[in-house]
C-alpha cells in the first residue's frame, strides 16, 4: 500500500514522504513522476490565486501566475526531487509563503502605492505614465501629486510645511521636494489651496504576513502525490 | 522536497537566454517574428535597437534575474527585478545618448519608456521559462506521463482574444465540457504535447507560451489517465490506447528551411555573429538573409542543433586535413602554417568564413593540395602565381580573378571576406586581435575595426576551437590612434 505523509514544514523546505512499501521500481523515475505532479498542482493553485485582483483594484502584476510559470523541477535523484520557483518570481514567492520583513536596500524608503493607478509601478514609472511630478513635504512620509480636485489634503499654512530657505513667503512659493530618480531634488511650487493627493506611502520597512493559502493544503498535496504514485505503478510498472 | 531555502534556477531557462547573441538591427517586432525560429532562438534582439551595448546590458540583467543571482554584498546584494531593470536600462540609454522622438515619448515606440522596457522584461522572461518547461516535457517519461496539454488562460486580460476561434481555424480539436475561460467554446482546447498546433497558434512559431504579445494564455498538463479518457467533439480519442509513444524533440518542429529575413540595418558585427552562429545555414543576399539548412537524409548531421552540426563538420574537415598531413603533407608545409590552413579551410567549409587567401609562394601547390584534402567539393581551391584561394562559390559569387584583384596590390580590400571586419588592414580606428593557444603561443592574428573587434575576434576564435577541439583565448589590443 502506498502512503504519503508530510515530514517537514519548516521555513526552509517542505517535504513529503511517499512510502511505496517493498515495491521495486526505478526510484529516480518515480521521484520525477511525483515531482511533475506536484509542479502541476502548484501551478494550478497559484493560477487560481491569480484570479483574485489586488486590493487597490489597480493594474495586475500577475505575481502568482508568473510564479506558477517559473515553477519547475530543479533536480531528481534516488532520494527525492527538488522543485524550485525560478526567475524573478522565485525571489519574491518565499516571503508570501512564510511572511517576513522587507526593508529598502538602496533607496531610503519603500514606496507603497495607495492609489489604484500606482499599483505595480515604481514612483518614477508612475511619473512617466501620468506625466505628473511626485513630491514630499512636511515630514516626508508620503509622495504626493497635485490634483485639480478630489485631493484629500490642501496646502494651507501650518506647521507641517517647510518653507525653502531664502525664499520669501507667498502663496506661490510653497514647495515640495521632488522625489524623482533625478540626482538632485527640484523645487515644486505649490499654490495656496492647491489640492494634493498622496500616491505612495514612504516606509522604512513593511511587514508581510504569511499567506496561509500560499501553498496547496497538506491534504490536497497528499492526495495528489498518492494519485501520482498509483498512476505511476499502474501505467509504468514496478513490481508489487 | 520543495526547497525554499536555496535559489535554484531552472537550468534550461538560463540556457535559453545565455546562448543568445546580441544582434543590433532596425527590424521591427513584426519583422523579427517572421525571421526563422532558429535565428530568433539564438539572437537577443529588441525591435529597432541597433546599439549592441544596450542589448548586451539588457541581456545581462535578464540573465541575472533568471539565475536569481544577487549583486555582490558590497554592492548591496540586490536581486534583479522588473523595476530595477527599467531604471538601469533607462540610465544606460541616457548614457548612449538615446533621445526618444518627443511625439512618441512614453509610448511603446520609445525604447526608454517604462512600458517598452517592461515588455522586454516580461516577454524575454516568459520565453525563457516557456522554453524551460517545454524542454522538461521532452523527457521520454514525462511525455508518457503527461502526453497532452490544455490551452488555458493564466492571466486575465481586459480584452480577450477569441482563442477558441483561432484554435479551430488552425485545426485544433475540442475535448470535454468547455472550461471557465471560454464557456461558449465547444470544449477544452487540448492537444498532444508535440502536436504541431502549438507552434501554429504562436505568433512566434514556438510550441511554448507566450503565444502572442500580451495574450495571457498558458499551458496546463493533462496526465495520462485523463488523456486516455478524453474524446473530441467528433468522437475521436485524444490518446488511443494503442497510440505509439510521442518521440522527444531535441528542438521544436517548425525550424523551417527556406525562410527569409530582412537584415536591413543589421551592422557588420551582427552579420558576422549570424554567420558565426549559423555558418552555411544562413545565406546573405543584400539585405535579405535566408535560412537554408540542409535537412535532407544525405546530411548525417540533420538531427543535430545547428551549432553542433557546424562544430562536427568543422572538426571532421580539420581531421581530414590532419590525416593528409600525416600521410606526407607535413614535409611540404611548415607545421604552424599548416594548422592555420586547416582551421581556415574548415571555417570556409562550414560557411563561417567566406574566403581563405594567402600568398604561399613556393609552397602554394602544397598548401592547395592540403586544402583540397581537407574540404569537400563545395569548396573551390585555386592557385594563381603562388596565391592560394579557397571559397564556396554558392556563398561567394566572385571569380578567382576578382578575388585575386581584391587580395593583392598595395591596399588589399579582402578583409571582410576573410572575416576581419574591415575591407583593408589600414582601417582606423582599429584593434589588434590575437588568438593564443593554451600555452600562450600566438596562433593567429589580424586587425579589426575598433568597434567590432570583439565580434570578429570571437568569430575567428570559434573557427579555432571548433576545428581543433582545443581551447584558445582571445586578446584585443587597441592600436595607437585606434582607441577612443
Amino acid at each position: 500500500m502506498i502512503k504519503v505523509t508530510s515530514i517537514t514544514n519548516s521555513k526552509d523546505a517542505r517535504a513529503f514522504l511517499v512510502d511505496i512499501g517493498d515495491r521495486v521500481t526505478d526510484r529516480v523515475e518515480l521521484n520525477r513522476a511525483l515531482a511533475e505532479r506536484y509542479v502541476a498542482l502548484l501551478r494550478d493553485h497559484w493560477r487560481e490565486k491569480d484570479q483574485k485582483g489586488n486590493k487597490l483594484g489597480g493594474e495586475r502584476t500577475h505575481f502568482w501566475s508568473k510564479a506558477a510559470e517559473e515553477t519547475g523541477i530543479a533536480s531528481v535523484d534516488e532520494d527525492g526531487a527538488t522543485i524550485t520557483v525560478g526567475g524573478a518570481a522565485g525571489q519574491q514567492v518565499r516571503i508570501h509563503i512564510f511572511g517576513g520583513t522587507i526593508v529598502p536596500v538602496v533607496a531610503q524608503a519603500l514606496t507603497i502605492p495607495i492609489v489604484r493607478e500606482a499599483y505595480g509601478l515604481r514612483a518614477s514609472e508612475y511619473e512617466e505614465k501620468t506625466g505628473k511630478d511626485l513630491f514630499t513635504f512636511g515630514r516626508g512620509r508620503a509622495l504626493f501629486e497635485k490634483v485639480d480636485d478630489g485631493g484629500n489634503q490642501s496646502v494651507v499654512s501650518g506647521p507641517g510645511f517647510k518653507r525653502r530657505e531664502g525664499i520669501p513667503w507667498s502663496p506661490g512659493t510653497m514647495i515640495g521636494q521632488h522625489r524623482s530618480i533625478r540626482p538632485s531634488s527640484t523645487v515644486v511650487p505649490l499654490a495656496r489651496q492647491q489640492q494634493l493627493r498622496p500616491v505612495y506611502l514612504l516606509l522604512d520597512q513593511v511587514e508581510i504576513p504569511a499567506d496561509p493559502k500560499a501553498l496547496p493544503s497538506e491534504d490536497e498535496t497528499i492526495a495528489t502525490l498518492l494519485a501520482a504514485a498509483e498512476d505511476y505503478f499502474e501505467f509504468e510498472g514496478g513490481a508489487p | 522536497m520543495i526547497n525554499f531555502a536555496t535559489d535554484q534556477p531552472l537550468g534550461e531557462a538560463i540556457g535559453s537566454m545565455d546562448r543568445r547573441t546580441p544582434i543590433g538591427s532596425m527590424m521591427t517586432s513584426a519583422e523579427w517574428e517572421r525571421a526563422p525560429l532558429e535565428i530568433r532562438d539564438r539572437s537577443f534582439w529588441m525591435a529597432k535597437v541597433l546599439n549592441e551595448r544596450v542589448l548586451a546590458e539588457a541581456q545581462r540583467r535578464l540573465l541575472q534575474a533568471i539565475k536569481q543571482q544577487r549583486d555582490a554584498a558590497e554592492a548591496g546584494g540586490r536581486v534583479m527585478e522588473r523595476g530595477r531593470f527599467v531604471l538601469e536600462m533607462q540610465d544606460i540609454l541616457r548614457q548612449v545618448g538615446y533621445q526618444p522622438d518627443p511625439a512618441k515619448k512614453g509610448t511603446l515606440q520609445d525604447i526608454s519608456s517604462s512600458r517598452r522596457l517592461s515588455l522586454v522584461w516580461d516577454m524575454n522572461l516568459a520565453q525563457a521559462r516557456g522554453y524551460a518547461t517545454w524542454k522538461a516535457q521532452q523527457e521520454k517519461g514525462a511525455l508518457y506521463r503527461a502526453p497532452a496539454q490544455e490551452l488555458v488562460r493564466v492571466m486575465n486580460r481586459r480584452e480577450r482574444r477569441l482563442w477558441p476561434r483561432i484554435w479551430a481555424a488552425l485545426g485544433g480539436k475540442f475535448y470535454g465540457k468547455p472550461g471557465r475561460d471560454y464557456p461558449e467554446a465547444p470544449g477544452r482546447m487540448i492537444a498532444l504535447v508535440n502536436d504541431p498546433i502549438w507552434s501554429a497558434i504562436s505568433q512566434f512559431g514556438t510550441p511554448w507560451p507566450p503565444f502572442r504579445w500580451g495574450s495571457g494564455m498558458g499551458l496546463r498538463s493533462i496526465f495520462r489517465r485523463e488523456a486516455l479518457s478524453l474524446r473530441a467533439t467528433d468522437g475521436t480519442p485524444l490518446l488511443p490506447e494503442d497510440a505509439p509513444p510521442q518521440l522527444p524533440q531535441a528542438m521544436p518542429q517548425g525550424f523551417n528551411t527556406g525562410l527569409r529575413i530582412s537584415v536591413r540595418g543589421v551592422q557588420d558585427a551582427g552579420i558576422e555573429r549570424l554567420r558565426s552562429e549559423f555558418g552555411d545555414a544562413v545565406r546573405f543576399d543584400g539585405t535579405i538573409a535566408s535560412y537554408q539548412r540542409d535537412l535532407s537524409p544525405a546530411n548525417e548531421h540533420r538531427e543535430e542543433p545547428v551549432e553542433v552540426e557546424l562544430r562536427n563538420r568543422a572538426r571532421a574537415a580539420f581531421q581530414r586535413g590532419e590525416k593528409a598531413l600525416e600521410s606526407g603533407g607535413r614535409e611540404r608545409l611548415p607545421e604552424e602554417a599548416a594548422r592555420e590552413v586547416l582551421v581556415s579551410a574548415a571555417a570556409v567549409q562550414v560557411g563561417r568564413k567566406r574566403l581563405y587567401y594567402d600568398d604561399h609562394g613556393a609552397d602554394a601547390e602544397a598548401a592547395a593540395e592540403l586544402l583540397k584534402q581537407t574540404v569537400d567539393r563545395r569548396v573551390r581551391v585555386e592557385v594563381i602565381d603562388g596565391h592560394v584561394l579557397a571559397w564556396r562559390p554558392d556563398l561567394l559569387d566572385l571569380t578567382p580573378e576578382q578575388i585575386l584583384a581584391m587580395s593583392t596590390g598595395d591596399l588589399p580590400v579582402n578583409g571582410k571576406l576573410l572575416g576581419y571586419g574591415a575591407e583593408s588592414p589600414g582601417a582606423i580606428p582599429r584593434t589588434q586581435v590575437i588568438i593564443r593557444d593554451g600555452e600562450g603561443n600566438v596562433v593567429f592574428g589580424f586587425h579589426a575595426p575598433f568597434r567590432d573587434a570583439k565580434a570578429f575576434g570571437q568569430a575567428r576564435l570559434r573557427d579555432w576551437t571548433d576545428a581543433t577541439g582545443e581551447d584558445y583565448t582571445l586578446t584585443l589590443i587597441p592600436m595607437e590612434g585606434g582607441a577612443n
